[in-house]
């Protein structure tokens, strides 16, 4: 009985939702969308309608139902409704959404919203905090019609429940539990997980992230465009957006509503009380500063930092936790910025000064990453002051870069120092006090990968970088992305020291890296994730991938003690993880994510390829041999065996054969990192008038070439080709008169 | 019973021998040759005809003799002139009679002969002709079938080889 009385009432308010879908259909324009789960609070707006007519409630899914409760309060600017939705019965979900009837543009609606939790959660509340909608607003029942009118409710100074407290469905998309690597920390560092989640645009999602860090990476048809932080963006509504959840490293719980939607976000959360002290800078040797500690101050619940970022003022900055260390290229006086960034897009600044005097020390190599991998520019000094020079008495300054390879006038007196860099030249002449002019006249180098150079000039002057005739005339200290396998120089004027910074390598040409461990513990075991162990016991590694993904290491130490885990390629460390400073427990298993920048080493070798024309070779005829070989890299070299004992280290040769006969043609090229493909083909010689193809001409061929211009036998394009006896395009009688008279021995 | 027993003996050796002496009867003995007919002369012109026998595939369609490839007795034999027979005709042909050697080649474009008359050689003669006036060189001659195919298992008569 009770059964039944349940169908029949689900019956009855389908029915009354139908009957509403239908009366609300046309003339429909606009809506107003409450996004919150739960929550009890008071929200005001201003929409432009007119005249009241009919309202329905309908939800994200298009389902229409009651509204709770209606009024008319009137207004200065329309008229004001009022929602009141006190009780269980009244209970508003998320994607709750009141159509509003079409009105002209221009006018306006105050809507009042005054909303009670049904089963109240502790100190939630919801606020309206803006609106978006357009004034021509549009028709039809559609929640997700372009640029409709859509309000935002959403909890602020809202609390988080205790961890695993299912505060809010996680739209059906993926719900995923992060454990803690360290079974004995349960609130220690998390497995790192990836979710690329394909978002419908128009709709909401809710992405949460319990007692952990979190990083949001929006992509555009797979490419990153915008790394967030914060709960809410603004969102362009005509593409598709990936949601890709990252690792991070922050403590405490955050929950976030990310929005994708024809809707412009409207505002952040209200900034968080907090703040931030830097300690006292600190210096090292070789231009190196460090600041060792941050301390900030918040809610610990929602005011934390979880990230903090550093511009170290010389146009460079990272992400990093205290210790923060950095190295400086010249010496000078640094303002450092830290930013401390808390859950929400919320940040507090602060700064300090930070003075280097030892970032040219000689005994200091040029940087702690790696300086050009290529022959180093020489610099050339000679003297243009007219006058006759005694001498060049000295050369002060520091620096290792340039090695001096040829003064052209005057004389050191002694010790000259091997190297060359920030020199002052002062010449003694009849007056004394000349000038040296000196000229950076770099020998061409060439890099053996696309890179990125940072150039640096101490004092005065400018850089230009030159790759053949172009110039680029790159300011000072620009970057400059350089291709492999080209020549380049540097140029430079007086008084200026030309520091060249390898800054990035780019990931085109792939080399093997190694994996280093060094500090006070050793390595029992490298472990790749997809890969098992790789080997043990062994401090480096060489790993070599061909696939651009992404790699995890897992590096096992034995050892307590501090311990670091280097990457490098080609021998220069360009990446290292340091554990802290701490004590490395037994057996704790350090993480090391290698990501795309460090993509797999070049194992293709090259694609060998290549064409030649004409296809109906005959002897004594030039063969164009095209070269058609592809490779990852760059090709640098060609070697062709025509297989009849001549070859050629053209890229696109030209070849002929004085005998008949089959040739195997072999094409092997090299690339830019050693690695050899090969390619042949058989390339079969005629010899003019040999149609029956057995390499000699005899009456055979007479008979076949009389037949065929008697119509009596088909040639094949080739045989037309060896037919044409007098060379005069065109196949006849004379031809075969001609191939008779040769056969003949006339 | 004796007599009928030594009767037969006789006949059965007497078939042995038979055999031994005519060898198998029933080989048959097909042979591709080139060879000329007998020269025929009447008054100071003669003539002699060039044939083939037994030509494969589709039979012959070429034949190339090459420069002396073809020899004759030039102290009685001259005025050399030569016709295509059979559809054969004379794309080339040249006729020393100071060295008594000849050459020539033969096309029959539309088809191939296996047995017949390819050529007719007219001449001067002066006295009687005899065996051994006209000779073919084989290593010196080419022959095509007219499947466009080499012939290379050809013989000629011993009396017109050289």
């Amino acid at each position: 009985m009770e059964r039944t009385m349940r169908k029949r009432t689900v019956r009855v308010l389908l029915g009354v939702v139908l009957a509403l879908a239908t009366l609300c259909a046309p003339g429909l324009a606009g809506s107003v969308t409450l996004f919150a789960d739960d929550f009890e609070g008071h929200a005001v707006g201003t929409l432009p309608i007119g005249p009241a007519e009919t309202w329905c409630m309908v939800d994200r899914f298009g389902n229409a139902s009651t509204i709770p409760v209606v009024e008319d309060e009137g207004g200065s600017h329309g008229r004001v409704l009022r929602i009141d939705s006190p009780g269980a019965s009244a209970r508003l979900n998320v994607g709750r959404t009141f159509a509003i009837p079409a009105r002209q543009p221009g006018e306006s609606l105050t809507l009042e919203f005054d909303i009670r939790l049904n089963d109240a959660r502790t100190n939630w509340f919801a606020e309206l905090v803006d609106r978006y909608y357009t004034p021509s607003g549009g028709f039809g029942c559609v929640t997700q019609e372009p640029r409709a009118p859509v309000w935002q409710l959403m909890g602020a100074h809202y609390k988080a429940g205790t961890v695993g407290d299912p505060l809010y469905p996680f739209n059906g998309i993926a719900v995923s539990t992060m454990d803690s690597a360290d079974p004995q920390n349960p609130n220690g560092p998390r497995e790192h997980e990836d979710y690329d989640i394909e978002l419908e645009v128009g709709r909401w999602y809710t992405v949460r992230v319990e007692h952990f860090g979190f990083r949001i990476d929006l992509s555009l048809d797979g490419v990153k465009v915008q790394e967030l932080q914060s709960p809410y963006y603004e969102l362009d509504s005509s593409h598709d957006w990936m949601l890709n959840i990252g690792d991070g490293d922050s403590h405490g719980s955050a929950t976030c509503d990310i929005s994708i939607d024809n809707v412009r976000v409207v505002r952040k959360a209200e900034p968080l009380q907090m703040y931030v002290v830097l300690f006292e800078p600190e210096t090292g040797a070789c231009g190196s500063a460090w600041i060792n500690g941050v301390t900030w101050a918040g809610d610990a619940v929602f005011n934390y930092v979880n990230r903090l970022s550093w511009d170290w003022g010389d146009g460079t900055s990272n992400d990093s936790w205290f210790p923060a260390a950095h190295r400086y290229r010249q010496n000078g006086t640094y303002t450092v910025a830290v930013t401390a960034w808390g859950p929400y897009g919320n940040s507090v600044t602060e700064m300090a000064d930070v003075t280097i005097t030892n970032a040219l020390d000689p005994a200091c190599s040029c940087g702690p990453n790696v300086t050009v991998d290529a022959p180093i520019p020489v610099l050339h000094v000679s003297i243009i002051q007219e006058g006759e020079v005694e001498r060049v008495i000295d050369i002060a300054g520091a620096g290792n870069l340039f090695d001096v390879t040829e003064i052209s006038l005057g004389s050191f007196n002694s010790g000259v120092p091997a190297n060359l860099s920030d020199y002052e030249v002062v010449v003694f002449g009849i007056n004394d006090g000349y000038e040296a002019d000196i000229p950076w006249l770099a020998t061409p180098f060439s890099l053996p990968r696309l890179t990125t150079l940072r150039s640096y000039v101490e004092s005065g002057g400018g850089v230009v970088w030159t790759h053949d005739s172009l110039e680029w005339g790159q300011d000072l200290g620009a970057d400059v992305e350089v291709p492999a396998g080209v020549d380049y120089q540097v140029d430079a004027d007086r008084s200026g020291g030309v520091a060249i910074e390898l800054v990035e390598e780019h990931p085109i040409a792939r080399q093997p890296f190694d994996l280093r461990a060094a500090g006070d513990w050793f390595v029992s075991e490298w472990t790749h994730t997809t890969g098992g162990v790789l080997t043990t016991a062994l401090p480096v590694v060489r790993f070599a991938f061909a696939d651009p993904s992404d790699h995890n290491f897992y590096l096992s130490a034995k050892e307590s003690g501090d311990g670091r885990v280097v990457v490098s390629e080609l021998g220069h460390s360009i990446w290292q993880f340091v554990y802290g400073g701490t004590t490395w427990p037994d057996d704790l298993e350090a993480k090391l994510f290698v990501n795309g920048l460090f993509w797999a080493a070049n194992v293709v070798p090259p694609d060998a390829g290549f064409s030649y024309a004409p296809d109906c070779v005959l002897t004594d005829e030039a063969v164009d041999f095209t070269d058609m070989s592809t490779d990852d890299g760059a090709i640098g070299s060609w070697t062709w065996d025509f297989g009849d004992g001549t070859s050629s280290g053209d890229q696109h040769p030209s070849h002929a054969f004085s005998s008949p006969g089959t040739y195997t043609v072999v094409l092997a090229v090299t690339d830019n990192q050693g690695l050899t493909g090969t390619a042949s083909h058989d390339v079969r010689v005629h010899v003019r008038g040999d149609l029956d193809g057995d390499g000699d001409l005899d009456v055979a061929d007479v008979l076949i070439l009389y037949r065929y211009v008697n119509g009596l036998h088909p040639l094949d394009p080739c045989q037309e080709k060896r037919a044409d006896i007098d060379l005069d395009s065109d196949v006849d009688e004379d031809d075969a008169r001609a191939l008779a008279e040769v056969v003949f021995g006339l | 019973m004796g007599r009928r027993l030594c009767v037969g003996c006789a006949v059965a050796i007497g078939v042995l021998m038979l055999s031994a002496c005519i060898g198998p009867w029933f080989a048959s003995s097909v042979k591709v040759m080139l060879f000329f007919g007998e020269p025929i002369v009447v008054g100071d012109q003669g003539e002699i005809l060039l044939s083939v026998s037994n030509m494969p595939d589709g039979g012959l369609s070429a034949i190339h003799v090459h420069l002396k490839g073809m020899v004759y007795d030039e102290t009685r034999i001259s005025g050399l002139t030569l016709e295509g027979l059979n559809g054969f005709i004379v794309i080339s042909s040249h006729f020393d009679d100071a060295s008594g050697e000849g050459s020539f080649i033969l096309l029959n474009i539309a088809s191939g002969v296996e047995t017949g008359q390819i050529a007719k050689l007219t001449f001067t003669a002066s006295g009687r002709m005899q065996d051994g006036d006209f000779a073919l060189v084989k290593s010196l001659i080419d022959l095509v079938s007219n499947t466009l195919t080499p012939i290379v298992d050809w013989t000629l008569p011993v009396y017109y080889a050289r």
